[in-house]
């Protein structure tokens, strides 16, 4: 059912996809660790898929959780599908939502960066009961732009302005096969990079590429305004919940003023915690360290067993 | 905008390629409705001709949304052949999107700009793609003492040998020669006028792209034309054989203005009906038996190399 896993990244990511159906499409995640443990959601964003928590995945079992790393639909080894309908953030949500129920997940927690915040913790919302944790990561929880990225021409609006967006992401790929190696700070190995863009090969294989930044809510009216809001809405029902912000301190798309503004709105979080020499996709760059303060973090309010 | 409207029958053997394709163009209706604006059409096709001489389309629909809704761009090429290189596609798309920043309010033309040029879009030949002969394979040549020189046309460097003043006399070779062929002509024609003799892309000491498909008659064309444009020719004389009459001749008709004199040896203008009496020629020509070749120069040395 899912899409076979090339040799040379055995080295790199030698974990197993499980594959779900969620909505008419097939959505691939792992699930590691103790089934009986407590179990912890590792949500990506654009343009990535589950390899970008390669390095969580052993510190994390090895302290007693389970690990549950799903690729959104339109990523990594999920169908792409080429329609808008199946990549709204409504539509992302409730894939999550359908995931959560087959495994009958409970007592779980999200880490969720980039569009794993809103999607994860719009999911969470659905089943706030069963939710425990709270990791957000370089990411948002409401309308509106805060730092200058999103609203300066370049590239942002360019890429994504009708007709031209087409000619850069789909007919480049700039974004979904260079993206993630532009940004490391680290430096991406050539494989490295190869994984994050391997899956977006195929012609018309990056569709999702182009719809998350047009689902981006800026303006009123802007697709996923509405859903964005209701999220934003009912942040105050997580005023019981553990929240831990991790924050890279050289990201361009979600600056320390995104940290700022989710801290007002859930005051009761813990940090942001600053990592420097770490951009958008902190977990690449900064892994060891990030999975470190979330183990402390997890193990000190609400820990491995249920 | 170079807006056109093509001909039924030209469309019909022409292939159309999507090559983008927009299912949101709602969601920046202020740039939709733009391109409604400035194309005179809320739904249906307009055609564009490119700096590249290719068809392209854009077809929009309107989904019951009150503005453009929907967009496909496609490229017309000749029905059973491979597309034009992908850099003059990448050249005209970039165009295309410069002009939709030009008419939507809300884009600016010069973030596009900047925003290819970040993301390296090859729009010129790409690196390895043409080939150089060394100008060492062109030393001391017999009765050749004629110095090169060169213009770029369309990212190619196209070599020519200019000699005398005057009304321009412009000498085309064929295939498979180069300007040598009128080494003997150029002296005598001095006298008369200017005489100008290229050397076509793909030929002597111009550049040669590797690709098959860079050599179209209409790429041949467009880059004659181009010549011509560059060094601003007037009253020419067209002197062409073989295909530099079939070449030349379709530039004369394209800018007949800029012609005075035309000298046709051995060449013609097929159209494709009738057949062509010069392919039987041409048959019993490959059919005869061999003649002992006179020693030329260093083979070895003219093998074309990596010099672009």
């Amino acid at each position: 059912m899912l899409r076979p896993k090339p040799s040379w990244l055995q080295a790199l990511f030698p974990w197993e996809h499980q594959a779900l159906r969620v909505n008419g499409r097939t959505m691939a995640y792992l699930d590691e660790g103790p089934p009986e443990a407590r179990p912890v959601l590792l949500l990506h964003g654009n343009p990535t898929w589950g390899f970008l928590y390669r390095d969580f995945l052993q510190p994390l079992t090895a302290a007693g959780y389970r690990i549950i790393v799903p690729d959104w639909v339109g990523a990594g080894y999920s169908d792409h599908p080429r329609l808008d309908a199946a990549l709204t953030l409504a539509h992302h949500i409730a894939d999550l939502v359908a995931l959560m129920d087959h495994l009958q997940l409970r007592g779980f927690i999200i880490v969720g960066q980039d569009w794993g915040g809103p999607q994860g913790v719009g999911a969470a919302l659905q089943r706030v009961e069963r939710l425990a944790a709270l990791v957000p990561m370089n990411t948002w929880l409401f309308t509106g732009a805060v730092g200058r990225f999103h609203a300066s021409p370049r590239p942002w609006t360019t890429w994504h302005a009708p007709l031209i967006g087409q000619f850069f992401m789909k007919r480049h790929k700039v974004l979904s096969q260079h993206g993630p190696s532009v940004t490391s700070r680290r430096g991406l190995s050539a494989e490295e990079a190869r994984a994050y863009h391997h899956v977006f090969d195929e012609p018309n294989a990056d569709h999702v590429v182009l719809t998350w930044p047009r689902t981006i809510p800026l303006h009123e009216g802007d697709r996923g305004w509405a859903d964005m809001q209701a999220i934003e809405r009912r942040l105050p029902e997580l005023a019981e919940v553990p929240i831990l912000l991790l924050w890279a301190s050289e990201d361009n798309v979600f600056p320390l003023s995104y940290a700022e503004r989710l801290k007002a709105l859930l005051p009761h979080a813990e940090g942001p915690v600053r990592f420097d020499n770490a951009a958008h996709f902190l977990q690449d760059d900064r892994g060891p360290d990030l999975v470190r303060a979330t183990v402390e973090f997890l193990n000190r309010t609400v820990g491995a067993t249920l | 905008m170079n807006w056109v409207t093509p001909r039924a029958e030209e469309l019909s053997y022409l292939r159309a390629d999507p090559l983008l394709w927009e299912q949101e163009l709602d969601v920046r209706p202020d740039v939709a409705q733009a391109i409604e604006r400035a194309t005179g059409t809320r739904a249906g096709r307009v055609y564009w001709r490119s700096a590249h001489d290719h068809l392209y389309a854009l077809e929009l629909a309107d989904l019951g949304r009150g503005y453009p809704a929907m967009a496909t761009v496609y490229g017309h090429w000749d029905r059973y052949e491979p597309r034009p290189p992908e850099h003059e596609i990448d050249a005209d798309l970039l165009d295309f999107s410069l002009w939709v920043a030009e008419v939507a309010a809300s884009l600016d033309p010069t973030d596009i700009a900047r925003v290819a040029q970040y993301a390296r879009i090859p729009t010129t030949w790409p690196e390895d793609t043409v080939l150089r002969t060394p100008d060492a394979c062109f030393h001391a040549l017999p009765d050749f003492p004629y110095p090169p020189q060169y213009i770029m046309v369309e990212g190619l460097r196209m070599a020519y040998i200019e000699y005398g003043v005057g009304d321009p006399i412009l000498m085309l070779h064929g295939e498979p020669t180069w300007g040598y062929l009128y080494r003997h002509m150029i002296t005598p024609l001095v006298e008369v006028g200017r005489v100008i003799v290229p050397d076509l892309i793909g030929f002597g000491r111009s550049d040669k792209p590797v690709a098959d498909n860079a050599y179209s008659y209409k790429a041949h064309v467009r880059w004659l034309r181009r010549f011509i444009e560059a060094l601003d020719l007037q009253r020419i004389t067209l002197v062409g054989q073989d295909w530099g009459g079939l070449l030349g001749l379709r530039v004369l008709a394209q800018m007949p203005e800029r012609f005075s004199h035309l000298v046709a040896m051995n060449t013609g203008l097929p159209d494709g009906p009738r057949p062509w009496r010069g392919v039987s020629t041409l048959a019993a020509f490959c059919a005869a038996p061999a003649r002992p070749r006179r020693a030329g120069p260093d083979a070895a040395c003219c093998a074309p190399s990596h010099a672009y």
